[in-house]
């Protein structure tokens, strides 16, 4: 605004002066106008807006890193990349709207979806691998661990939801005791095989994937007798063993992902709780027996209140997730309250799928998802195309699998490391702050310049509204136009960036000053200072721009909206100081007003000589 | 900011000394008195981190911290309550905002999502809302050293790139001081937040670099003036190079004043409005750790990166020699009254100079005449710096 009276008045004055100062004025309109413009074309011919980020609209916003499998090795971009789109298409079948999926340094994928109509539990789940796996059963046991008053560890009756049928759709009522009595003897012979493959395999395969913590360190913590103990047994231990092994109870998951399967599947103090914690992708190597469990049931019969689960120890998987072909929902059809999901494979998981059938029949096969046995139905007959997937789903849940399986399995693991979600009043309510600060921010240094500076500092004023009027446009633009969102973080780079840029004019001015102080008019000090100015501001501002730009391109987290702005607006503060700072006090210095003593603020010289400013004003 | 309040209420002519430039304070002469200050304080400030260390932020514990609205219908303590008995574990509630806005802050250990959902839901009961009017933000507890570690990377990274651009912009000594002044404003940045308690948060550590960059581009300004002042300082005796660099301090410190008044307003705002309305939070993080060190980057500037600078340039032949030759020539102005005895002293000292230090008197008398025909090939690394000024100079 100030521009445009700035540089219509003088153009008259300006074509008999020496040095040009319309052109600069003329260059700035010529820029403000491009951006504005432009803007105005980008939103659609409205008043363009800028994006906002979701913590100033109410939103959910979640940050995905990728579980590293081995400490050195970086997932390259083309794997992000991927696994960006997989999650894309995740997110989209949520049915949330416009969501943003992109990558933030090497191994973050952010999440972003605004307003607040997200279901946060699907979402959470976007970032799972979706690893299918079908493993025969060696053995199975419930666990109790996460019941409250219940004496007895074993509890039939209770069982029916984790037992489903493969082939036919009939619901399968034979719980755990019937299908575990029969393969029980052959299953000791088959656990010590599978317990001795896992020991003598451990040490590469099981420990590899965990980085930090090796299985060294766990025998060390739970003692040398219970890791004896341990890693003998091929039974459920009895009474008195179980005390002997109690410091497997206090390992965290990373710890127990490490220990051998049997022992975790026959250590009944590691529970399922912990088993379900484990690191993404600990069951995952389909060469490997592995422990996992089912999903708690929820249990409420008058004394006995919480979850169980059932642990199952589980043989190396034939077939994986990317032997199926399609995937998609459908109705149990003896119950037809209850979802599940339909799993066509490919020729050759078909082989592979009637192999297994055909030589198993009457065993379990677990389906396992990820660290989770989704349901583990008996095999009654060989089959080879299709089979049902029936855990206890709701269609929502069987709909995700479904998709999941869709979609593909994600080439890398990936952990929740953040979920915000911000309410829409809260949202409201850090945009208004964000923009009091600024205002106040304004408020206070123009107040500052005002007092010091005198008239200059409407110098200042207008200078910090032209930067005002060119990074509006800027970030509209730029919002509509690759996506740049405003967030608190950069609101508050800007409010920040206001003191850098007045630093600019205190830079000019204390020249101009000083020179004046050496007995020039302002006319000759004016454009003796700036020389020496623009070098000083140059290398100054090349400073800060260094430092957005690596904090930019380095950073993670919101603090990239903050390095944004103050990047942005030290470019912008370079150009006003050139096309507009700087001009405008070559053409005050042609006037008398910078000569008065009492207005400029630029004099340094006591009243008591004031005769150069009476002599020529 | 504490700086200008003081000299505000110092006697009105220091003020105003000040405001027309004319302050000339001994920084240089009396450096060392502000390296002991300045050693003493860091040392004070490494004390307080080891006894005390820091308030570590939700971030590298991992946590959630639940924003719920105040609806009137519970109190602070209520909510916490009614989120503890949903399993959580509390670490902290406090109140946020005024008038319609204000909310609880609640703020929790690291819960799995059925008891963040349930503690959320309980919340809401208790003040009467839906629960989906509650924000809620949960972070990994490897989400905090995750963002620390790429702020380091940055810090060295951007460290390197600053002290090449220092040292091809200005010169050696200006990249070696200004980069111990970084180190003195992040030791003491570091230890007022451990001092007072502040939590160090994500945003702290990258406010941290900020104020890195705010510090050097106080630097800068300040090393500007300097190599102005003395650049041609060698072709004269009128003063030596201390005399020089604090005749420059001295003119850039009231821009330095101003610079950092000017620079903690804004943050300042940024502050009263982040913890006034939003209580915790990005912007209360990044102000406080920047209002600190906007404060102590102006600080090191002045009394520790040009007197450093001062210090490096003295022990250089060149310089000492110059030195002598200012010292010589103001004796010889003063000496009416005693001619004999520092006459003598003196002249047998710039004989035994010139013996020892040959090589560097050529070379710089080299640099001197190769700066003024053009510059040879590769002028001696220390008089480099005079040598491409004049021919900077000569071009403008």
């Amino acid at each position: 605004m100030a521009s445009v009276t700035g540089a219509d008045r003088p153009r008259k004055k300006i074509q008999r002066k020496r040095l040009p100062v319309a052109p600069y004025f003329l260059a700035l309109l010529a820029v403000i106008g491009l951006l504005w413009a432009a803007s105005v074309a980008g939103a659609g011919l409205k008043f363009p807006t800028p994006k906002l980020g979701l913590d100033l609209q109410g939103g959910l916003s979640m940050t995905l890193s990728a579980y590293l499998q081995d400490s050195d090795q970086e997932p390259d971009d083309e794997t992000m990349e991927q696994a960006r789109q997989i999650i894309e298409s995740r997110v989209n079948s949520t049915g949330v709207s416009e969501p943003e999926v992109f990558v933030e340094g090497t191994e973050n994928v952010v999440v972003n979806v605004a307003g607040s109509d997200s279901d946060e539990e699907a979402l959470r789940d976007v970032g799972a691998p979706a690893e299918l796996r079908f493993r025969i059963v060696t053995e199975r046991i419930t666990d109790t661990s996460g019941l409250e008053g219940l004496p007895e560890p074993e509890q039939d009756g209770s069982e029916e939801g984790a037992e489903e049928e493969a082939t036919e759709g009939e619901g399968g009522q034979e719980p755990a005791d019937e299908t575990s009595e029969e393969p029980q003897e052959d299953t000791t012979d088959d656990a010590a095989a599978g317990g001795a493959q896992v020991d003598s395999t451990d040490p590469e395969d099981e420990q590899a994937p965990q980085g930090d913590v090796t299985i060294e360190d766990v025998w060390e913590k739970v003692g040398p007798e219970a890791a004896e103990m341990a890693q003998s047994l091929n039974s459920a231990p009895d009474a008195a063993s179980a005390a002997t092994l109690e410091p497997f109870g206090e390992l965290t998951a990373e710890e127990v992902g490490v220990l051998p399967a049997n022992v975790q599947f026959y250590v009944p103090n590691i529970t399922c709780e912990q088993l379900d914690a484990r690191p993404p992708g600990s069951v995952q190597d389909p060469e490997v027996a592995v422990a996992a469990c089912s999903s708690p049931e929820e249990v409420a019969d008058g004394e006995t209140t919480g979850t169980y689960s059932e642990k199952f120890l589980l043989q190396p998987a034939d077939v994986v997730g990317s032997d199926v072909a399609e995937a998609d929902v459908g109705v149990d059809q003896a119950n037809l309250n209850r979802f599940v999901v339909n799993v066509q494979f490919t020729a050759d998981g078909a082989d592979r799928w009637g192999t297994l059938t055909q030589e198993n029949v009457g065993q379990d096969v677990a389906i396992v998802l990820d660290n989770e046995v989704v349901s583990a139905p008996t095999i009654r007959e060989a089959s080879r195309n299709s089979t049902q997937i029936s855990g206890d789903f709701s269609s929502e849940e069987a709909n995700q699998l479904a998709e999941q399986l869709n979609f593909g399995s994600l080439p890398i693991n990936f952990v929740v490391e953040t979920i915000n979600e911000v309410t829409a009043t809260l949202g409201v309510v850090q945009l208004e702050a964000g923009l009091l600060a600024m205002a106040i921010g304004l408020l206070l240094v123009f107040l500052y310049c005002l007092a010091y500076y005198r008239v200059m500092g409407f110098i200042v004023l207008g200078s910090l509204l032209t930067a005002t009027v060119v990074l509006y446009p800027t970030v509209s633009l730029l919002g509509s136009q690759i996506g740049l969102t405003l967030t608190l973080a950069g609101v508050a780079g800007f409010v920040v960036a206001i003191g850098i840029t007045a630093d600019s004019f205190v830079v000019y001015f204390e020249r101009i000053k000083e020179e004046m102080r050496g007995g020039r008019s302002a006319r000759s000090a004016v454009p003796r200072a700036w020389v020496r100015t623009r070098r000083t501001l140059l290398s100054a501002n090349a400073i800060s721009i260094i430092a957005a730009l690596v904090l930019y391109m380095l950073a993670i987290g919101p603090v990239r909206a903050f390095a944004f702005a103050l990047g942005l607006s030290t470019l912008v503060n370079v150009m006003v100081v050139f096309l507009f700072t700087h001009p405008i006090a070559e053409w005050l210095a042609r006037g008398k007003l910078l000569n008065n003593v009492h207005l400029s603020g630029l004099h340094t010289r006591t009243l008591a000589v004031p005769g150069k400013a009476a002599s020529r004003g | 900011m504490s700086t200008e309040q003081k000299n505000a209420q110092k006697p009105r002519s220091v003020w105003s000394k000040l405001y027309r430039g004319e302050n000339d304070f001994q920084f240089i002469p009396k450096r060392r008195r502000w390296y002991l200050f300045s050693a003493v304080l860091i040392a004070a400030c490494i004390a307080v981190m080891l006894v005390k260390g820091f308030v570590m932020g939700i971030d590298f514990a991992g946590g959630n911290q639940y924003n719920v609205p105040d609806t009137g219908q519970a109190t602070l303590t209520e909510v916490e309550a009614a989120a503890a008995g949903a399993g959580v574990e509390i670490a902290s509630g406090q109140m946020a905002g005024s008038g319609e806005d204000q909310s609880f802050i609640i703020r929790t250990a690291v819960t799995d999502l059925d008891t963040s959902q349930e503690a959320r839901q309980a919340m809401a009961d208790e003040v009467g809302v839906g629960s989906d009017q509650i924000s809620v933000s949960e972070v990994s507890a490897t989400w905090g050293a995750a963002v620390s570690q790429q702020a380091l990377i940055a810090l060295v990274v951007f460290l390197i790139l600053i002290t090449a651009f220092i040292w091809l912009r200005f010169e050696r000594r200006m990249a070696v001081a200004a980069l111990g002044a970084l180190g003195h404003d992040l030791l003491l940045t570091a230890g007022i937040f451990s001092l007072i308690g502040f939590e160090v948060t994500p945003s702290t550590m990258v406010g941290m670099l900020t104020i890195l960059a705010y510090s050097l581009y106080d630097t800068v300004v300040v090393f500007d003036k300097v190599q102005e002042n003395t650049s041609n300082l060698l072709q004269s005796r009128r003063q030596t190079f201390a005399e020089g660099v604090n005749d420059a301090v001295n003119m850039t410190l009231m821009r330095s004043l101003n610079t950092s008044l000017i620079g903690a307003l804004p943050v300042g705002a940024l502050l009263f409005i982040g913890v006034g309305m939003l209580g915790v939070g990005t912007l209360k993080d990044l102000a406080l750790v920047l209002f600190v060190g906007i404060i102590t980057g102006t600080y090191s500037s002045v009394f520790l990166a040009a007197p450093w600078v001062v210090d490096m340039a003295e022990r250089s032949p060149v310089y000492k020699k110059h030195n002598q030759k200012v010292a010589n020539k103001r004796a010889g102005k003063g000496d009416d009254d005693e001619t004999a005895r520092p006459k003598t002293a003196d002249r047998s000292d710039e004989v035994e100079l010139e013996v020892l230090d040959p090589e560097p008197a050529t070379a710089g008398a080299a640099s001197r005449s190769g700066g003024g025909g053009g510059g040879g090939p590769r002028p001696g690394a220390r008089p480099s710096g005079s040598g491409s000024r004049q021919r900077r100079k000569k071009r403008r």
